[in-house]
């Protein structure tokens, strides 16, 4: 067990430096610098004196070895196209908002979505079995910006519109931008989280649908315990397994995947700081936050590794 | 103790009614110990799990019949009220020790689950986990697991398919039941095994009288264990008996190619094993006939337009076949002598 835990976090460290050097030359193989992208605004000397004050003029493997020092001591550099605020602070700052609405997201997805495959399971074919199934096809297909602006058009605008009309007052129930109060959450979560739901809810439909065909399904049920204690104490933790696997891939998309509903519903994340970064070359930004983007990933599947070890017994054995 | 009458079960498939079982008539008698032998698909464990109406109830459907235990029809039982009798009057374990334990869950919770849910201590509330944990340590070493009280925390796949089984049995035996089904206990095991597995079963039967009703396509084993022997074929019982009415004096043709079957000590080994010809009839279409005649070779015309109906040939012996019937040709004469008199060997 412990060895398997080690094993992990070992591989964890490793996958992160790797992503790590690849985002480094990835990032300085694309053309261009911080300081020249084309429109030539700052004259030649301006940009030599900025190269060399950031460390821009020295050859690449000096940059990189210096990057990777810097990392180590916690130092993730300046954002040159942020006002020169630190990556750090800037993370500091943003990433408490996007992993608000990330983990809001991930409660209500998880939840609905385990509840919904299991309720779709054990009507297999009634009505409630194609309604789970067309509330999924909705989820994995619709776009989450078109999702998110019917929502607003509806929920938020329409709603406030009758409010006014009824009550003579401006009250919006669903605000539709910012991130304020509980109010303001439910339309962004919600949205974010229909993909997850739409996911969960057929991966653990499939999986409940196995194990109520197992032998030790029929072993219960001739036991004489109730049809609720199979459901719950034999079929839905069974069930859970495959859908523990992929839990980790699905905390790290939603914390990190919400750039574009942040952005539709002006809420002050991180999402925006990644994608402009990109496209004006701020090499450390880029990279402090691919770097944190990473550990989070990499380490909440290493939590998933570790929660398989809870949940299935047999994984504890291996070596 | 135990009557099953006429029972028919059908189960709903794509390519239509399968007729699996088509009025099976049984009886288990206090601390019998009753075999029902006979190849795959002819409706054995379809009626043992009928007594427990296990089957999905989506899919299959009890045509006609009772399943009598003390004279209360059992298919006629609620759902709640058939799981009192569940795992607390009639217990049942299966084929494959491998898969019909639940994995996820500690052998020990496994066992206290069953006595949680049906016994109950003096003041009529359900037993405390600490009298169940005890219990449960005692079942296991009646089932002889070693070290109990320490595998009594380990999960099924930390003990061997042996092991299992045993585990299976102390669940089933865990409240006491006055009837055990055991659907194919030993065919998932090695032989050596088998063995001791059957020796279990006997030993609960000797010390607890609990009647077992055994499922089975070993001969072998059911030689040893069985007082009664029933034999199916197609959906129905072709002959039913003591196990000294089939092994000694057999009339239908089917048990006559079962036991031939049987690898025998001493045969060459050279020499192909007997077997019977053919395949059982589709069950969806069944043969109005007697479902065997396709395949027997003392097949007469009558024997393709009706069903034979039982011959009753002692108080247990029951028969069903025409080669009996008071009007047959070859009036009288046991297939024994039958045979003899062909020539064969």
């Amino acid at each position: 067990m412990r060895k398997y835990i080690l094993k992990r976090i070992l591989l964890a460290v490793v996958t992160i430096y790797v992503i790590m050097t690849l985002t480094f030359f990835i990032m300085h193989s694309i053309p261009g610098t911080p300081f020249k992208m084309g429109n030539d605004s700052l004259s030649e000397d301006t940009i030599a004196v900025l190269m060399e004050r950031y460390g821009l003029d020295q050859p690449l493997y000096r940059q990189y070895f210096k990057y990777i020092g810097n990392i180590f001591r916690g130092d993730f550099g300046v954002s040159t196209s942020n006002g020169y605020r630190s990556v750090s602070d800037i993370i500091k700052t943003s990433f408490p908002v996007s992993a608000d609405l990330g983990i809001r997201a991930l409660i209500f997805g998880t939840v609905a979505g385990i509840l919904l495959g299991i309720t779709s399971a054990l009507h297999g074919g009634k009505p409630v079995d194609h309604m789970s199934t067309v509330i999924a096809i909705i989820g994995i297909s619709v776009p989450s910006f078109v999702l998110g602006t019917v929502l607003q058009t509806i929920l938020g605008l329409g709603l406030s519109r009758w409010v006014k009309l009824i009550f003579n007052t401006e009250y919006q129930l669903f605000p539709i931008a910012r991130w304020e109060s509980f109010r303001y959450t439910l339309i962004p979560s919600f949205v974010l989280g229909m993909g997850t739901v739409a996911g969960l809810a057929r991966l653990m439909r499939t999986s409940m649908l196995d194990v109520i065909d197992q032998d030790y399904v029929k072993t219960a049920k001739s036991k004489g315990i109730s049809n609720r204690a199979i459901v719950w104490k034999h079929e839905v933790r069974n069930a859970m397994m495959p859908v523990v696997t992929v839990l980790g891939r699905m905390i790290g998309g939603v914390v990190t995947g919400s750039y574009i509903i942040e952005s539709q519903f002006a809420i002050p994340g991180l999402g925006k700081y990644l994608v402009n970064s990109i496209s004006s070359r701020d090499y450390t930004m880029t990279m402090g936050l691919t770097v944190f983007y990473s550990i989070f990933i990499v380490g909440s599947m290493l939590l998933v590794d570790i929660l398989y070890c809870v949940v299935d017994p047999r994984v504890r054995l291996t070596k | 103790m135990l009557e099953i009458k006429g029972l028919k079960v059908s189960f709903r498939t794509y390519s239509g009614e399968v007729q699996a079982v088509r009025g099976v008539d049984l009886e288990l008698e206090e601390g019998g110990i009753l075999a029902i032998v006979g190849e795959s698909g002819c409706g054995k464990s379809v009626t043992a799990q009928s007594i427990l109406k296990l089957h999905d109830p989506g899919i299959a459907s009890y045509k006609d019949g009772e399943i009598l235990l003390d004279g209360k029809d059992l298919l006629k039982f609620s759902e709640k009220e058939i799981q009192k009798i569940r795992g607390k009057e009639i217990s049942m374990i299966f084929q494959d020790p491998m898969t019909s334990l639940n994995p996820t869950m500690t052998v020990g919770n496994q066992i206290i689950e069953v006595l949680r849910e049906h016994e109950r201590d003096g003041k009529g509330r359900k037993i405390s986990k600490k009298a169940a944990r005890e219990r449960a340590v005692e079942l296991l070493k009646m089932v002889r697991i070693p070290n109990a009280e320490r595998r009594i925390n380990e999960y099924p796949h930390e003990f061997s398919g042996g092991q299992r089984q045993r585990v299976m049995i102390a669940i089933a035996m865990a409240c006491a039941p006055r009837i055990l089904i055991a659907d194919e206990p030993t065919t998932a095991l090695d032989v050596t095994v088998q063995a001791q597995i059957l020796e279990l079963m006997k030993e609960m039967q000797r010390e607890r009288g609990t009647s077992i009703i055994i499922i089975s396509h070993d001969m072998g084993a059911v030689a040893s264990i069985a007082k009664n022997v029933a034999v199916m074929y197609g959906g129905l019982v072709v002959e039913s008996g003591t196990a000294e009415d089939i092994f000694y004096r057999h009339e239908h043709p089917y048990t006559k190619g079962l036991l031939d079957s049987v690898p025998k000590a001493g045969q060459r080994k050279d020499k192909e094993l007997d077997s019977i010809e053919g395949t059982p009839p589709d069950l969806v279409k069944p043969p109005v006939g007697c479902p065997f005649a396709d395949r027997c070779k003392y097949a007469m015309q009558i024997c393709r337009d009706h069903l034979p109906e039982e011959t009753v040939l002692s108080e247990d012996h029951k028969c069903r076949c025409w080669l009996l019937d008071s009007e047959c040709p070859h009036k009288r004469l046991s297939l024994r002598k039958y045979d003899d008199s062909d020539g064969e060997e």
